[in-house]
């Protein structure tokens, strides 16, 4: 479970003040998956960070029960120059995780095959998702923050990513980050919307994705 | 150490070729000029003694200020701190460091003559303030780095006449007044004639104050954990 207090986070880019977060007091309740839905640059990934506890408010709290994972995403978090075998055994040391076990759990699901062994920064950007999708299943959190990775592969790699996602949401929380209404509809029973600094939370997905809908039209 | 030493080919060794070279490139130059060192008799040795500490200093401060920027990205798990990514750095290069100047002192002492018994206790505390400096001064730079991009230009800038005063090339005792008593102000200063102290008998750098080089060191420290502990998270957000 992750709360806002009065949580309110901004910051300045390049003079100008950006507010990620105004006065915010949401609860993301145990074992539902709420899909964070939001135009580019709203924020989204920010308080995704705040609820991991990478990030800290500006002024108001984070509460936290449970574990709570990483941001987990392609754009952050695996070091460039480490291969993905190094990479998802790093994770599992500092989460305190068996390294073997974690190990060849990402390389049966990941199907990176060889590519497993070479540095992160030569992975495309579907590999790049399958290993972050895969490290992260292979850990367990009560809470998962997933930014951005969306099924991919073949169908038969989505088909398995859909039952390991189904089947970890009936025992953990997900937050979870996307673009796609679909995706957001498909995986998620409850929905968040942020805009200007407002987080509108709902238990429909389906009422978050008309107003995230709604905003993109104005 | 894979995401130091992993991209070039032979990567770690390259490590070795950097004092050697330079040392190389002193004693060949210097011996042309000069009969004999300042110390002892012999060239290599004598540059030894002072590149060996110069470049212990500046390689650990050097990549204990960047490992913010460099472990950017393990910083994004919530339980890898900064500190963690500063206290591996440090450790990490202080020991290979240490296995460079080890190597590099061994080879010359089997290659040549030199007149030279060793003494631990100034080797030791040689060691100890010039990690303890590279640590300081690499703390806070690491805040300035990553705060102030341009604050990498603005050291390399002040810094660069840092090998000609800090007693690399000659000993603090041969320096004329007034410039012997501004250079004491240099801390590198003590570090190199603490350890020349220890290799070379005749000598004991009765200058050398060890709680000026920690005192300093110590304050460094605190001031750039203080920064750190207060801007790490806007530093990641830039």
């Amino acid at each position: 479970m992750i709360v806002f207090k009065n949580m309110t986070k901004y910051f300045y880019l390049r003079g100008s003040k950006k507010i990620i977060a105004d006065r915010l007091n949401v609860v993301f309740p145990d074992n539902t998956s709420v899909g964070l839905l939001g135009r580019n640059g709203s924020g989204k990934s920010t308080l995704l960070k705040l609820m991991a506890g990478t990030s800290s408010p500006t002024s108001g709290k984070v509460l936290r029960k449970g574990t709570i994972s990483y941001p987990v995403g392609f754009s952050g978090s695996f070091h460039p120059d480490l291969t993905g075998a190094q990479n998802t055994r790093f994770v599992a040391r500092i989460y305190g995780s068996d390294t073997d076990a974690l190990i060849d759990y990402v390389q049966d699901f990941a199907e990176l095959g060889r590519q497993f062994y070479a540095p992160y920064r030569s992975y495309s950007s579907g590999m790049r998702s399958r290993l972050a999708f895969g490290v992260s299943m292979g850990l367990n959190f009560n809470t998962y923050l997933i930014d951005e990775i969306s099924a991919v592969g073949d169908a038969a790699f989505k088909q398995k990513s859909r039952e390991i996602f189904n089947a970890r949401m009936k025992v953990a929380g997900f937050v979870f980050v996307s673009h796609s209404d679909k995706l957001v509809s498909q995986m998620c029973t409850a929905g968040a919307v942020i805009e200007n600094g407002k987080l509108s939370y709902f238990s429909d997905v389906n009422e978050a994705i008309e107003l995230h809908k709604y905003n993109m039209h104005m | 150490m894979s995401t130091l030493y992993g991209r070039s080919p032979g990567g770690y060794i390259w490590a070795l070729a950097e004092p050697i070279l330079g040392i190389v490139l002193l004693s060949m130059i210097f011996s042309i000029g000069f009969r004999s060192p300042q110390l002892g008799t012999n060239f290599p040795m004598f540059y030894a003694t002072g590149l060996i500490p110069f470049l212990v200093f500046s390689d650990i401060s050097t990549k204990v200020a960047q490992s913010i920027n460099y472990s950017r990205q393990l910083l994004a798990y919530p339980c890898v701190t900064f500190v963690d990514a500063i206290i591996a750095r440090f450790f990490l290069n202080l020991f290979t460091q240490l296995l460079i100047g080890f190597i590099v002192l061994l080879g010359i002492t089997s290659v040549f003559e030199t007149h030279t018994s060793l003494e631990p206790t100034p080797i030791l505390l040689a060691i100890a303030m010039a990690s303890a400096l590279a640590l300081g001064v690499g703390t806070l730079n690491c805040f300035l780095l990553s705060y102030f991009s341009i604050w990498q230009r603005i050291y390399g800038i002040m810094t660069r006449p840092l090998l000609l005063i800090s007693a690399v090339l000659f000993t603090l005792e041969t320096v004329p007044q007034p410039y012997r008593d501004w250079l004491w102000f240099n801390p590198l200063v003590h570090i190199i004639g603490t350890l020349r102290a220890g290799f070379y008998n005749s000598y004991d750098a009765a200058y050398v104050s060890p709680v000026y080089v920690f005192g300093i060191s110590l304050m460094l420290m605190l001031f750039g954990s203080i920064l750190l502990r207060r801007y790490h998270n806007d530093i990641l957000e830039l």
